[in-house]
């Protein structure tokens, strides 16, 4: 999996993911849609370039549910 | 290969190997999560008592996880409304809610998806609409109908913002000559995106307003078509009246978007080889197994594709087998260099499409594949009915172009595909030309056939 490990823009991606996770500290109901969606699309980002799938991906302790 | 993307370029030049340990690893992460978060697949893995750290190869994989179908989610959803015990994150993290079309009868099954998951459907849309050639900028004409609840109408317009490229996203409601006029006023169109049987409609009512559809969008850089086979002289065909470059993708709700794609290659290949769609596995693990042992076939052989969603978080299928019936070929057929098995293009149909004529099983896509070698032929019906005494009988009903339509000429064509149907199928069926405008205009997917029969035997029953 060299050749994943090895994307150029793996690091500053993640970096970009970390400080959207971050947000979430600003805790304002009006705006936790617009962060988690900018947390998914930075988390399907690393996903597109075949990292794996950030564990906090979603805001809460996953549970399942129907 | 040659990709314009190092992202894309990269997994182009993952050995097979290596895209196989890469597509476990991702196995083995979602396993373990859904069995943390699911009920329905902590269910599934101890009926066969799995637990997810047995599986250890794609080999285990495949012996120690069973299959779930449509019943069994439909099942799981009556017990556990509306996402079924199968939705694999709390509840207040789904931002939509997907569902399949409906169309089997069967039921709709119900898929959450979270904000990840939304922008993941929109990159697997337009990963193959990238490697057929759309880039930021261009504009793209999408024919299928958009919004509403399935992966398909939600995806696209998802897929074309991701894209960047400047979408025209033809309403549903349009009739096909609002649909033709609509297209006429941008001739600049680079791409377009339709199912397989509303490009055939949409380049017939083109050429029934005595236009040509090369000559009309001059720009055009590529067509993909997706949900529905068809002949290769079919293909053959819109690649001339287009004057580019035609792609085949297949996708689904079950797959959050495509799941495999042609290469720059397309569909016609200069090389006369059938078009490869390569299957973009470190999304979506394909399987290809026989319906009747699971086994995977051999390459060359027809089979059931098998479902596992990589990083989808909402609702994702492991080991789904969808009904979809296509054959597998192997990474190096198509020659282009990528390590990504593939699926023969046209090839993709459902198991339940079949009829079952007079002891002998028919798919619509062996009759499709008759009728559309002509190119004289425009559109056709076939409708399979009781007669008086009971009998199974089948009529088709064609229409021919209108540069075709010489004396006699149709009724000797009617005669030729007779006996091409009755050589291919083992079943005599009645071939009739009628006027095109006693024929249906398919808008989406195609629904040629018709079945009367339970009707028919009912009416009997009743004398």
């Amino acid at each position: 999996m060299s050749a994943i490990d090895e994307h150029p823009d793996r690091a500053r991606i993640e970096a970009a993911y970390a400080a959207a996770v971050a947000l979430r500290r600003v805790a304002d109901p009006l705006l936790a849609g617009q962060i988690e969606g900018i947390i998914g699309r930075l988390s399907a980002l690393l996903a597109s370039i075949g990292a794996p799938v950030p564990d906090d991906a979603l805001p809460q302790k996953e549970e399942g549910g129907s | 290969m040659g990709s314009a993307s190092a992202t894309l370029a990269r997994f182009e030049k993952l050995s097979r190997e290596e895209l196989r340990e890469l597509a476990l690893d991702r196995i083995k992460r979602q396993l373990a999560r859904v069995h943390r978060t699911s009920g329905f697949y902590q269910a599934k893995l101890a009926s066969a008592g799995t637990r997810p750290e047995d599986v250890r190869s794609l080999e285990d994989f495949a012996r120690a996880v069973p299959t779930s179908n449509k019943a069994d989610f439909l099942r799981d959803q009556q017990e556990h409304p509306p996402f079924g015990a199968r939705l694999s994150v709390a509840r207040d993290t789904v931002a939509l809610i997907n569902m399949t079309g409906g169309t089997s009868g069967q039921g709709q099954e119900v898929y959450g998806r979270t904000h990840h998951d939304i922008a993941l459907q929109g990159f697997l849309h337009y990963l193959p609409w990238f490697m057929a050639g759309l880039r930021p900028g261009h504009t793209a004409l999408n024919c299928v109908p958009q919004g509403g609840l399935t992966t398909g109408g939600w995806g696209p317009p998802e897929g074309f913002r991701v894209a960047g490229a400047v979408a025209i996203n033809a309403p549903a409601a349009l009739s096909t000559e609002a649909k033709v006029d609509l297209a006429l006023r941008f001739p600049n169109l680079n791409f377009i995106y339709a199912s397989t049987n509303f490009l055939h409609t949409l380049t017939d009512a083109i050429r029934r307003r005595g236009a040509s559809p090369a000559n009309s969008f001059a720009n055009m850089q590529g067509i993909l078509i997706a949900g529905e086979g068809y002949p290769a002289a079919w293909a053959k065909a819109m690649c001339s009246e287009w004057g580019c470059v035609l792609h085949e993708g297949y996708g689904s709700t079950q797959g959050a978007g495509f799941v495999a794609s042609t290469c720059t290659k397309g569909i016609v290949r200069k090389d006369g080889k059938p078009g490869h769609l390569h299957i973009f596995e470190w999304e979506n693990y394909v399987e290809v197994v026989d319906p009747q042992t699971g086994r995977h076939v051999a390459p060359g052989e027809e089979g059931e594709i098998v479902l596992t969603n990589l990083s989808v978080l909402g609702s994702p299928v492991i080991r789904f087998a969808t009904g979809d019936k296509a054959r597998f070929l192997p990474a190096e057929s198509c020659g282009c260099g990528r390590a990504w098995s593939c699926l023969e293009a046209g090839t993709i149909s459902r198991y339940d499409d079949m009829l079952k004529l007079r002891g002998n099983n028919v798919w619509p896509a062996t009759i499709d594949a008759i009728v559309f070698s002509h190119p004289e032929v425009a559109e056709y019906a076939g409708r399979v009915y009781v007669d008086d005494l009971g009998r199974t009988e089948v009529e088709v009903r064609f229409a021919v172009k209108a540069e075709a339509s010489g004396e006699g000429a149709a009724e000797a064509l009617a005669a030729v595909m007779a006996a091409e149907i009755k050589s291919k199928t083992n079943v005599n069926m009645t071939l009739r030309a009628v006027p095109r405008s006693d024929l249906p205009t398919f808008e989406y997917k195609a629904r040629r056939w018709t079945d009367e029969r339970k009707a028919g035997y009912a009416q009997q029953a009743k004398r």
